[in-house]
Order: C-alpha cells, then structure tokens, then sequence
C-alpha cells in the first residue's frame, strides 16, 4: 500500500495516532494532502454504497445526512456533493457536467473526503473490508 | 425540422429542464428539513422548551412544504410533458432527461458517443497526485470527523472547530441545542434562498437564451 493510501486509511479508520506520525511526516517532506486516491476510492466505494439503487433521492438524502453529521457543512455543499456522486453513478442530469468543470481536483477531493469518511462510518466497515476498498482504489488509480 | 418548430422544441426543453431542476431543489431542501427535524427531536428530548418544540414544529412544517413542493413540481413537469408529446408525439421524451431513468435507444447511442461521467471525474483527480495546500484537506477531514463523531476519541494534531459559546457543565444537550439552533438558521436561509434561486435561475436562463437568440 502506498504512503498517500495509508495517509488516507487512517484518518478513514478513525487512527490518529497514525494519523499524526503521517502529518508529521508529510509536513517534513512538503508535501500536500493526497488527491489522486481519494477521488479513486470515492469512485470505489460511492459504486458499492449505491449499487443498482440509481436514485436521486437517495443521493439527496445520503448528502443532507452528511451535511448534517459533519458541523461545518459548508464543506460539503449541496449541489456539488450530490453532483459527484451522480457523476460517479453516471446519472444523466443536465447539471452533473457543470459540477466537474466548476471545481478543481483539490475542491473536488474535499468534498469527496468527507462524503467518503461518512460512508466508511455508515458501513461500519471492517479493516479488511477497508483495506479491499483501498486496494481496488489504487488499482483503478494505476489504469491508464 | 423547420427552425421556428426547432425554437419552440429548444424553448419546451428549457422549461422542462428548470421544473425538473427546481423539483431536485425542493427534493433537497425536503431532505435537508427532515434531517434537522430528527436533530432538534433529539435535542428536544426530556424538554418541553417551548423554543425546541417551536423548532421541531417548523422544521416539520418545512420538509412538509417542500415536499409538497416537489411533488407539485414532478406533477407540473409530467403535465407539461404530456402536453408536448400532444403538439410533438415523441419529442418530450427525448428532451426530458428523468433522473436515474435508465436512457432510451436514442440515448443510449448519445451516451456511447461521450465519456462516461465518472470517467471524467476520475480522470481528473488521478491528474493530481498530490494538493498543494500544506496537508489543510486532511487535517479537515480529520478534525471535522473527530468532532463528528459521538464522544470523539484521540484528538488530532490540530485543535477541532472553535467552541460555540463559553464552556458550561451544562452538558451535552446545550451543545446539541447550539447546533440545531444553527441548524435552523441554516435552513431558513436555505429555504428562501432555493425559491429565491429557483425564480432567478430559470429568469437568467431565459434572459440568456433571449439574448443568444
């Protein structure tokens, strides 16, 4: 596993002591938050919460939840969170393009984040059914 | 197709698509409602506060509206559908892209035409290994999801959120009735913001298409 995915994986198991050793560590070497990996395993895990279920109004739902858990919302706002799920479920909704055009991969990787920590949460996932999520999270970031 | 049939049909789709639109609106903000609706039911536990009894009240009545809104909407949206398929057999399905359908024929071979959307959402995370922001994502993911989360465990590297008021040994339930609070003030102002946003989004609209044309 990879240094960003094991960055990634504790803060998704809720580790902070590792959690720590890796800011510490990433801070020494200058380096910023992962994206790459996080967009990917948002892709993995979005597709298996969700399944065949390709209803908006889970969507909206699933996002208020998480608007409500997390205190400061504004990191996941509304429209744009629902508009990267449905872009992940590959829904036709007209807005769905502007949403990825409008953010950046760094917006996009905040919102994913805290979207993917709450549905980790929800699935009360085990360590190995994270470290399978994980796996097939870099094995989708390494295809070409 | 002429192109003053071709007008009206582009001017139909437009309509359909801000109802549509609108009624996603309403939906969420009928999400939203419920949810702070289940929140201050929480806080309002073993209270019979007239504030908190108020608060779960309104926070009912809102998803209620909303949802009423969004199902006059659909209804609205299927109205006016049915209607185009009157003057124009066929065209409003085309032009009408229902959330979560599964596409027809025509679509199908639309859809095989472009890249998928997760694909391009994909692609454009993977261009970006890492960010440039000094680790803040993470340390808000972490810290956010640390104060999320009931009792919390071990305290991240950098502090939580800022405290909401002075400290108490009030306990738990003040905090709660805090957040709701905000909560409320949230959605008020999202509410009136979606109709708000609804009238002056489908006005731009128009505007902009009157203008382009």
């Amino acid at each position: 596993m990879e240094e960003n995915t094991k960055f990634l994986r504790a803060i998704l198991r809720r580790d902070w002591g590792t959690y720590n050793d890796y800011v510490e560590d990433f801070a020494r070497q200058g380096k910023g938050s992962p994206v790459a990996i996080v967009g990917c395993a948002f892709h993995v895990a979005i597709q298996k919460h969700f399944g065949s279920r390709q209803d908006i109004r889970e969507v909206i739902k699933f996002v208020a939840e998480a608007r409500m858990f997390f205190a400061d919302g504004e990191d996941v706002p509304a429209r744009e969170a629902e508009g990267l799920i449905c872009a992940t479920l590959d829904f036709d909704e007209p807005w769905v393009d502007d949403v990825i055009d409008s953010l950046d991969a760094t917006a996009i990787s905040l919102i994913e984040g805290k979207l993917l920590f709450k549905l980790v949460l929800d699935e009360n996932m085990s360590d190995e059914q994270l470290d399978a999520l994980l796996a097939d999270a870099e094995r989708l970031l390494r295809e070409e | 197709m002429t192109g003053s049939v071709e007008d009206l049909l582009a001017g139909m789709r437009s309509l359909l698509v801000a109802i549509d639109n609108a009624a996603v609106s309403a939906t969420r903000a009928q999400a939203d409602a419920q949810q702070a609706q289940g929140r201050y039911q929480q806080a309002a536990t073993g209270t019979a506060h007239p504030v908190l009894v108020r608060a779960v009240a309104a926070a009912r009545t809102a998803a209620e509206k909303a949802g009423r809104t969004a199902r006059l909407l659909a209804k609205s949206a299927d109205a006016y559908t049915a209607y185009v398929n009157k003057i124009a057999p066929g065209a409003a399905g085309a032009m009408r892209p229902v959330p979560g359908a599964m596409p027809d024929g025509g679509e199908l071979t639309e859809t095989h035409s472009r890249e998928p959307k997760w694909r391009r959402l994909v692609n454009k995370v993977k261009e970006t290994e890492s960010a440039d922001d000094g680790i803040e994502n993470f340390k808000k993911m972490a810290n956010d999801g640390q104060a999320a989360l009931p009792g919390g465990t071990v305290a991240p590297v950098r502090p939580p959120m800022a405290v909401l008021g002075p400290a108490t040994n009030e306990g738990p339930q003040v905090g709660d009735a805090l957040i709701a609070g905000a909560a409320l003030a949230l959605l008020v102002m999202r509410g009136s913001e979606v109709a708000v946003n609804i009238k002056r989004r489908y006005l731009k609209r128009r505007h902009g298409k009157d203008e382009g044309s």
